[in-house]
């Protein structure tokens, strides 16, 4: 495999792998993968936190959306470890409820955006012709859009909602990914296997989805990782803009939106710098995964 | 080369309708319609009066020719009226677009600037301590959100070291205006132009370190040429061809993020004004920027690809 002679060329953020025979490739992923320091720190981190969310109900934090009015915007203390907000409301508590929906936002909308993309450029790329000519028109046109002003835009009419937010910014991210899924359909279907099944009479369909399919995973897995910290992106910016989802239900980006006012911002850094430094962290470790993704399924972009 | 300019103008006219369908459906979407928001609301008009104009706009035909109807009115520069402001949109948003257009220029001149020097030394120095530090930037920079980033620049720069304003784009008593406006500029075009910077970064690196490896680097080492020569000569000058498509492809996104460092630094671009008028419900203005803002970026995206065909021979004849 050409895989072994690119991975000497390992760069400073992976560590040197002892050369030995690759012998199945599920550890030959898992040793690529573990040269990646961060992103194995990162890997751990977003499981921790997404633990953390998914038992936030069972654990002794305070109300997130209950209004305290003897405990109005109170600096971090032994009883609010992250201070209060100006209804008192416990700031870490916010912050774990509010990964809940940030992150499933993030999940939901990546999770459309592939689907559509996989499914655009499949179709693309093996059908050829026409649909082709018409689906990468319709491609262009969403790289071409600010997909972001039109996400306001869609979102500010539809209503602020959870599933409109997680719907829009799923239908506008999926352009990357169909380019890149029909770019890997088109030298696929000119190959032997492809052939070979056509001759035995599989139809359209089943080429598709059981032979060329399975061989795109690997670019679907990268994109889709990626896809997740592009759609936490949206959905904070979404939020923080008043337009996302609506207070009181907490969600990082909303949580920023008091920091607009000049006086919130100066004096009270509690309640804006923990959840902008979280998305940070968390759109941080996807992107590392992503990447060490990349070089662990792709033995092609190894020696980029 | 005027053959290539006419045929990438024709295939930029579906990206035109889709964007117009686009912004169509999102309007039907809100409450009001488009029609009715053409007809001045500054004429005396009577209910009756109003309804017999709608009619002769089409507000009672089928979505298709509505659709039509709108497009026709759209080309001829009626976007319709301003709730807010009761002013033509099309009007409302002119005013607007220079100062849009100098905060995306000034963020994208200093991405420019910073990534593409960077990137070569990233190249040329590969796996030193200052490229494993750029690769580490460039992680951190497309991973913050922009909103956070203009508030934590806000915080320090504006607000604790009092350097830079905190808003707006120009002080009433300012000597030198050209100077003024630069102050101004800085902090909002350097927060929006981060993320660019990381983007034409990495691309310039892996431009430049593939560029490093071909064929005609070593036929101009082999006749003898210095070593800077056949780098800015030969390596240079090639890797920069891929650039133009990473820099159109990155205008969506520096439009879309000026929308909200405008809003944040309270700068009076087309952004400010559209997340003004979704509080305020000016659907038509909301519209109108989305509309506007799409097109700038299709008219952007035509101009880096007749600029890529100008300077790469091999796309005009391929």
């Amino acid at each position: 495999m050409r895989s072994d002679v690119a991975s000497n060329h390992a760069d400073d953020l992976i560590a040197e792998e002892p050369r030995h025979k690759a012998s199945s490739p599920g550890q030959r992923f898992l040793r690529r993968f573990l040269r990646h320091r961060l992103a194995v720190v990162s890997a751990i981190l977003l499981v921790l936190l997404s633990i953390t969310a998914v038992v936030a109900p069972l654990l002794p934090l305070p109300d997130p959306v209950k209004i305290d009015a003897r405990a109005l915007r109170k600096p971090p203390s032994a009883t609010h470890w992250l201070g209060t907000d100006d209804t008192g409301r416990d700031v870490l508590s916010r912050l774990i409820w509010g990964s809940r929906v940030s992150l499933s936002v993030g999940l939901v909308a990546a999770s459309i955006s592939v689907t559509i993309g996989t499914l655009i450029g499949l179709a693309s790329g093996y059908g050829g012709g026409q649909i082709d000519f018409w689906l990468m028109r319709l491609t262009e046109v969403v790289m071409t859009i600010p997909t972001l002003i039109i996400i306001i835009s869609l979102v500010a009419v539809l209503g602020p909602s959870i599933y409109n937010v997680m719907g829009v910014i799923g239908l506008f991210g999926w352009a990357g990914l169909a380019r890149l899924v029909r770019a890997e359909t088109l030298s696929l279907r000119e190959r032997d296997f492809v052939m070979a099944s056509r001759c035995v009479g599989a139809t359209g369909r089943r080429i598709m989805f059981r032979h060329i399919l399975p061989n795109v995973t690997a670019p679907i897995i990268v994109a889709g990782t990626f896809a997740v910290a592009g759609a936490i992106l949206s959905e904070a910016s979404l939020s923080f803009l008043g337009i996302g989802v609506r207070p009181p239900t907490p969600t990082w980006g909303n949580m920023l939106m008091r920091a607009q006012s000049l006086t919130v911002l100066e004096s009270m850094p509690w309640l804006w710098l923990p959840p902008g430094l979280l998305i940070t962290l968390v759109v941080l470790s996807i992107n590392f995964l992503g990447d060490a993704l990349r070089d662990a399924l792709d033995p092609r972009l190894l020696n980029r | 080369m005027i053959k290539y300019i006419i045929r990438r103008i024709l295939i930029s006219i579906p990206v035109l309708i889709g964007i117009t369908l686009i912004t169509f459906t999102a309007y039907n979407l809100a409450p009001g319609d488009p029609i009715s928001a053409m007809i001045d609301p500054t004429l005396p008009l009577s209910g009756e009066m109003i309804e017999r104009l709608k009619e002769e706009y089409g507000l009672n035909k089928p979505l298709p020719i509505r659709y039509l109807i709108w497009l026709r009115e759209a080309a001829k520069g009626n976007l319709g009226f301003s709730f807010a402001s009761q002013r033509p949109v099309s009007q409302v948003i002119a005013e607007r677009v220079p100062a849009t257009i100098q905060l995306t220029l000034a963020s994208l001149l200093l991405a420019l600037g910073l990534g593409i020097p960077l990137g070569v030394y990233s190249a040329l120095h590969q796996y030193s301590r200052l490229d494993y530090l750029l690769t580490l930037f460039a992680f951190f920079a497309v991973s913050v959100p922009a909103f956070f980033f203009a508030l934590g620049a806000i915080w320090i720069f504006a607000l604790r070291l009092d350097l830079f304003p905190t808003h707006g784009m120009n002080s009433p008593s300012a000597q030198n205006l050209l100077l003024d406006r630069a102050y101004h500029l800085f902090l909002p075009a350097t927060v929006l132009g981060v993320e660019r910077i990381a983007g034409f970064l990495r691309y310039t690196r892996s431009s430049v370190l593939e560029v490093l490896g071909q064929d005609y680097m070593t036929t101009a080492r082999a006749k003898g040429l210095p070593e800077r020569l056949v780098f800015w000569r030969h390596g240079f000058r090639n890797a920069l061809l891929t650039l133009i498509t990473i820099v159109a492809l990155s205008l969506p996104g520096l439009f879309g993020g000026a929308f909200i460092i405008e809003w944040i630094f309270a700068w009076p671009g087309m952004g400010q004004l559209a997340i003004a008028s979704i509080t305020a419900r000016d659907y038509p203005t909301l519209m109108g920027t989305a509309l506007i803002g799409s097109i700038l970026v299709l008219l952007s995206n035509l101009l880096a690809d007749i600029l890529y065909a100008a300077a790469d021979p091999r796309i005009r004849y391929s």
